[in-house]
């Protein structure tokens, strides 16, 4: 499912280079619930932004869905992201100008390959609405929902396009202990029923021990599988 | 419906910055709105110049005589009788009807009141040629012959009005002789065709303008030719008559035809201007509104950043900013349209103007706000296209 083999990511910082990955190999099976942890600077964010396509390695290779995407650029890549991946971020990252439900459909807007009507999206979006138990609240703007609200909004905007990864980064990082495991039981449920697998970035470990698999970076290496 | 929803995202987009908005719409409606005021009222001015010669009609022509010898006006040589009209019909066959006039200027007075007008001689032809239309009594004719009869034009009837309620079969002296008012006229749309200022003047029998001044001459004469006349032709055959006739006289031919061409090259050349005018305030306009979509786009990052994460492509985020700039471009040209439309309108009003809408200026409104739409928001919205989606969203 993703594979990572070898990556290696140096930024040029101030004239100077600073290697956050120092080649990392990862591999994630399908269906499975996989927790990256590390501390701030650890890499664990720049190892997302490349299991997510939002960034690029320096050198080594990158499979998704045995497709390798290293020679992926601009275009391609954002299909890929909105084909198979789905985004969850700690500040939600909702358009506030939008309803709930409206940013549940956003990305299938952008999805080239697969034309809907707009009814059918919003049939979708519905859908999805109603999983995360939120379908009463579509037509609220972000502004008018909780953190955890939002979340579940944004949970939904994941799963709408079916994707075969979500990448989670500190996904109840914002949230009380209460609602932090409602969504948990959210991402738990998505992989059992839909066989979607989810990789968690984070730093606590309480959260990483819920995962089927919590995979410790640490000064750009990977540390420990467990 | 993809469209439907663009532009329902795009007015949404628009609307949570309503002022920048606004202020945006404004810089292209005044651009939109010179451009269509300026253009349209060159064009209401043209159409009222040109309505002066099409009430007239296209078929006329007019003589000014001239001594050759000097250029100056007639002097020594031998003048144009009345007597040679008849000669002068048969140059062409397609001459309908001859309208000789004479101008002078003489000392005017009603009762002991000055009077500032022309003095017209003329026969009745010239009521016909020039349009002139009678508000009472009658104009001067034939029988008239050398009598001290006067047709007054009417602005002249006015001021007489402010002291006699009817200024007919009274008089007013011109030099020593005084000349009884047989006809008043109704105001006459001036027109650059006719060279005297028929509303200023008086009008008396053609010979009784030699009496008054021995030295008058008919340097002027009007010509009405048949419908669709051939003008080269007709201009060809006056000319040699009139050679035979006073070989010592230049002749300048004038038509409504010549004038017209003249005006439409003129038109020319002034709208060209006008839309160089126009366009500076467009440009700024459009200067603007690129401002304003360079704020929006940095202001926007984070959106942006969402927008590509989701799977948004470079073309769909340059997409979006094109349709708001478009969006706001064609808003404010609509605008302007209505509003420049509304400028020329007032100006026709204030002018005296017929006022129509012409299609040329609301098409190239809209056409230009467009163009501009295009051009000023190409940049921001390349440049929000190719942000890199993870610095855009921790904006």
């Amino acid at each position: 499912m993703i594979r990572l083999v070898d990556v290696k990511k140096t930024y040029r910082m101030g004239g100077n280079d600073y290697q956050a990955l120092k080649g990392i190999n990862i591999t994630v099976a399908k269906a499975e619930l996989v927790a990256i942890v590390g501390a701030s600077g650890s890499g664990k964010t720049t190892t997302m932004n490349i299991l997510g396509l939002l960034d690029k390695p320096t050198s080594g290779k990158y499979y998704l869905d045995n497709i390798d995407t290293s020679e992926f650029t601009g275009d391609k890549l954002a299909a890929l992201r909105n084909l198979r991946l789905g985004f969850i971020f700690q500040q939600y990252f909702l358009l506030p100008k939008l309803s709930a439900i409206e940013n549940v459909i956003l990305p299938l807007t952008y999805r080239h390959e697969e034309k809907m009507s707009m009814h059918d999206m919003k049939q979708r979006a519905h859908d999805m609405l109603k999983i995360v138990g939120m379908e009463k609240h579509g037509d609220h703007r972000p502004t008018e929902l909780s953190g955890g609200q939002q979340q579940r909004v944004a949970i939904a905007r994941a799963l709408v396009g079916k994707p075969s990864i979500i990448m989670a980064d500190e996904p109840t990082g914002a949230l009380d202990t209460k609602t932090s495991q409602q969504i948990m039981d959210l991402l738990k449920d998505q992989v059992e029923q839909t066989e979607t697998t989810v990789v968690i970035i984070t730093h606590s470990l309480e959260l990483a021990a819920q995962c089927q698999r919590a995979i410790h970076i640490r000064d750009g290496l990977i540390q420990e599988t467990a | 419906m993809e469209f439907i929803s663009s532009f329902r995202e795009a007015m949404l987009n628009l609307l949570s910055a309503k002022l920048r908005s606004f202020l945006a719409i404004l810089g292209v409606l005044v651009g939109t709105g010179s451009v269509v005021a300026l253009i349209s009222s060159s064009q209401l001015a043209t159409a009222h110049a040109l309505l002066q010669f099409k009430t007239l009609g296209t078929n006329l022509i007019s003589l000014y005589l001239r001594d050759e010898s000097t250029g100056e006006k007639s002097g020594q040589s031998k003048e144009f009788k009345l007597t040679d009209v008849e000669q002068l019909k048969k140059a062409s066959s397609q001459i309908v009807l001859i309208a000789p006039y004479t101008i002078g200027f003489q000392s005017m007075f009603y009762g002991s009141t000055p009077i500032n007008g022309q003095i017209i001689g003329a026969t009745e032809s010239f009521a016909k040629i020039a349009k002139v239309d009678l508000s009472s009594g009658r104009f001067v004719s034939y029988i008239d012959e050398r009598n001290f009869f006067c047709v007054i034009g009417a602005k002249i009837a006015d001021m007489i009005k402010k002291s006699t309620l009817n200024p007919l079969y009274t008089q007013i002296r011109v030099g020593d002789v005084f000349f009884t008012i047989v006809g008043v006229l109704k105001p006459w749309p001036e027109n650059f065709f006719i060279s005297a200022d028929i509303n200023n003047s008086i009008i008396i029998p053609l010979r009784a303008s030699y009496f008054l001044d021995k030295d008058t001459h008919i340097d002027n004469i009007l010509m009405r030719l048949i419908q669709n006349p051939n003008i080269n032709l007709v201009k060809t055959q006056i000319s040699a008559t009139m050679t035979e006739m006073l070989p010592k006289k230049k002749i300048v031919f004038n038509s409504p035809e010549q004038l017209i061409h003249l005006i439409a090259k003129q038109r020319q050349t002034y709208t060209y201007l006008l839309i160089a005018i126009g366009s500076i305030s467009l440009v700024v306009g459009g200067i603007g509104v690129m401002n304003i979509m360079l704020v929006s786009v940095v202001e926007r990052r984070r959106e942006i950043g969402i927008r590509m994460a989701i799977g948004a492509r470079q073309s769909d985020i340059l997409r979006m900013f094109l349709i708001e700039s478009i969006m706001l471009t064609v808003f404010g040209g609509f605008l302007g349209v209505v509003f420049g439309i509304f400028t020329s309108y007032i100006l026709a009003v204030f002018s005296h103007w017929h006022f129509y809408i012409y299609g040329a200026p609301v098409v190239l409104g809209f056409v230009v706000s467009l163009i501009v739409g295009i051009f000023s928001g190409f940049y921001p919205a390349w440049r929000a296209s190719k942000l890199d989606p993870i610095l855009a969203m921790l904006s």
